[in-house]
């Protein structure tokens, strides 16, 4: 410090003693203490008395100072659970003792140095911790990547699998096809078409499940026929449920829709509703109700089956889990991948069930209707004999009836039509009244005493047909003048098979 | 075609009719000689009594009659239907013969159009 002014000097020295405590200690030659100062009379040491030899432990420092020509410092020497600085100040003749109380400040250094030493551990352990997590981190970037690898190639198995097992189903069905146009007398092609479909339905639930349930179950909606599809199933299950000698029955309604979703996931999940029931049914009845309504389907499976405990309702769509006596054959998957896909389609299933009296399972799927294209009306299912002496007119007929999907045999004479009709399932026959060999209607009676349900349209080129109420009786639905609107065609086709009652116009 | 109102069939189906009416325009020809072949001998079929003739006769027209309007061709099928209907209303006598043969150039002539038009 510069000079500084005398008062200064004593503010700074006072402003030091408030704050400090020393004893200052004077001493001669021989040790004894001559006079003792204290800045703060309630601190003292003892043995610092005047008049009294000054303490061993202090004369070795003196000793231990008494060659130095500047004052000495003895830091944090420790007396009577103090620590104080001694500052030596003097030699051998005389010395004065400065004590100077620093301990807060040596129990502050040592929590510093406590602390730095805690945090110097601290350090290590987070240096080993950090090092510790990069590793982790690093096996968990390779576990990744491994996983992540073992999914890439789970998905690409799946989709290989998919495409394995599908395209040979999709020959077979291809195949049936072509059997079915072959061999239109038998049914077995059919049977094979809906065999087939089982079998896919059953890869496609083993494939669900290999999916682990993720939500990459892709749709595909497409247009179809509900009363295809109702037809389909209940041709499909009437077998089983015929030798096991119960009640079955598929209803429809309304007559004649199509609808627009995904028709493979639809018949996945009522081939497993409705294998369950029959699987679970000993006696009694399996229904399976369609209802579309409001651009919804509604599918109710019901059967008169053991039951399932209301404890057990949760269960049951647990994969791989049949609950009850387990004798029955099954995966255990059906209703598992049947939820996944009613959700994924955004319906919703409820079960209701009481042991011992039946099941109900109850699904409602969005499904909207489709408005017949411009150019087009929905399907029609069935076949067709058509009789005309006129080529063009069965050429022209047989594409029309056969793009609204209706199968046609085509006759050009009544013998014709009789051996055609012989030899195929023909519930519809339309018929020109004058043919080469004989009239259409007489044909029409010929063929009615071979089979009394078959339907009958009268089609002709000229003129109102004149016929009786018993002819009108036999099934003729009404007759067509050429030429004959497609649309009113259309809808004589549709009512007849649907089993509508025609309206006579003779 | 608006006869047969084709609206509720596809696209595919329209190209398939179309096809079809192809065929049957180029059969004009075949058609049309049939008819003339009758015309011109249908005066002495009727006076001789030959049933064959007039059945050949009968079978065509009542075909076109049929046919035409399905193939969009109104005016020959209406031509058409108008000799059928004349050929069932009675049975031929000499005296028809005039009225027929009009009747039946009627048709001839319609034929001609559709092969002129469209062949």
């Amino acid at each position: 410090m510069k000079r500084v002014s005398r008062r200064a000097a004593h503010y700074i020295r006072d402003e030091l003693l408030k704050r400090e405590r020393f004893i200052v200690i004077a001493l001669n030659s021989g040790h004894k203490i001559v006079s003792v100062n204290r800045s703060d009379p309630d601190w003292n040491l003892p043995g610092l008395i005047r008049g009294s030899v000054l303490p061993d432990s202090l004369v070795s420092l003196l000793d231990a100072a008494s060659d130095a020509s500047e004052p000495t410092v003895f830091p944090y020497v420790e007396l009577n659970d103090f620590f104080v600085d001694i500052h030596v100040l003097g030699d051998r003749e005389s010395a004065d003792l400065v004590i100077h109380d620093v301990s807060t400040d040596h129990h502050n250094e040592q929590i510093l140095q406590q602390r730095a030493h805690e945090n110097s551990l601290l350090s290590e352990q987070r240096a080993a911790l950090n090092s510790e997590l990069t590793e982790l981190n690093q096996e968990l970037f390779l576990r990744r990547r491994q996983a992540e690898k073992a999914s890439a190639a789970k998905s690409r198995f799946i989709a290989s699998m998919s495409h394995e097992f599908r395209s040979p189903i999709a020959s077979i069905m291809g195949y049936a096809d072509l059997l079915q146009t072959e061999l239109p007398d038998s049914n077995n092609p059919q049977a094979l078409q809906r065999a087939s479909w089982h079998l896919l339905t059953l890869v496609e639930n083993l494939l669900e499940q290999a999916r682990e349930g993720k939500e990459n179950i892709s749709l595909n909606p497409t247009r179809f026929s509900l009363d295809r599809l109702a037809g389909d199933i209940e041709a499909l299950f009437r077998p089983q449920s015929t030798t096991k000698g119960l009640a079955f029955e598929v209803k429809s309604s309304p007559v004649g829709i199509e609808v627009e979703c995904d028709e493979l996931r639809l018949r996945q999940i009522l081939i497993n509703l409705v294998s369950n029931a029959l699987r679970y049914t000993r006696q009694g009845l399996v229904s399976v109700h369609f209802i579309h309504r409001d651009d919804n389907l509604y599918i109710r499976v019901r059967d008169s089956g053991r039951g399932i405990a209301a404890g057990d309702i949760d269960r049951i769509f647990e994969a791989f889990t049949r609950v009850g006596e387990d004798t029955t054959s099954g995966a255990g998957l059906g209703l598992t991948i049947s939820r996944q896909l009613i959700n994924r389609m955004g319906g919703h299933l409820k079960v209701e069930s009481e042991p011992d009296v039946g099941s109900e399972f109850r699904v409602v799927i969005p499904c909207p209707s489709t408005q017949a294209k411009p150019g087009e009306m929905p399907s029609l299912s069935g076949t067709v004999l058509w009789v005309d002496d006129d080529p063009d007119i069965l050429s022209l007929y047989q594409v029309i009836l056969e793009n609204w999907g209706l199968r046609v045999i085509t006759a050009s004479s009544v013998a014709q039509a009789r051996d055609l009709f012989n030899s195929n399932d023909c519930p519809l026959v339309v018929t020109d009244i004058h043919l080469m060999d004989g009239n259409g209607v007489e044909l029409f009676s010929h063929l009615k005493v071979q089979r009394p349900d078959i339907m009958g349209i009268v089609i002709s080129g000229s003129g109102v047909v004149d016929l009786t109420e018993e002819v009108a009786g036999e099934g003729i639905r009404t007759f067509l003048q050429k030429p004959i609107d497609a649309e009113v065609l259309y809808k004589e086709i549709a009512a007849a098979f649907a089993g509508d009652q025609p309206e006579h116009t003779f | 075609m608006p006869e047969i109102n084709l609206s509720i069939l596809s696209e595919q189906a329209h190209q398939l009719i179309a096809k079809q009416r192809q065929r049957y325009i180029k059969s004009m020809p075949d058609k049309r000689e049939v008819v003339f072949y009758c015309k011109a001998q249908i005066s002495a079929a009727v006076r001789s009594g030959e049933p064959d003739l007039c059945d050949k006769l009968f079978q065509q027209i009542h075909r076109l009659a049929g046919s035409a309007g399905s193939y969009g061709f109104e005016d020959m099928g209406r031509a058409a239907s108008v000799v059928d209907r004349y050929l069932m209303a009675k049975s031929l006598q000499p005296d028809d013969l005039p009225e027929l043969e009009s009747l039946l150039q009627k048709l001839l002539d319609e034929i001609d159009k559709i092969i002129v038009n469209h062949g």
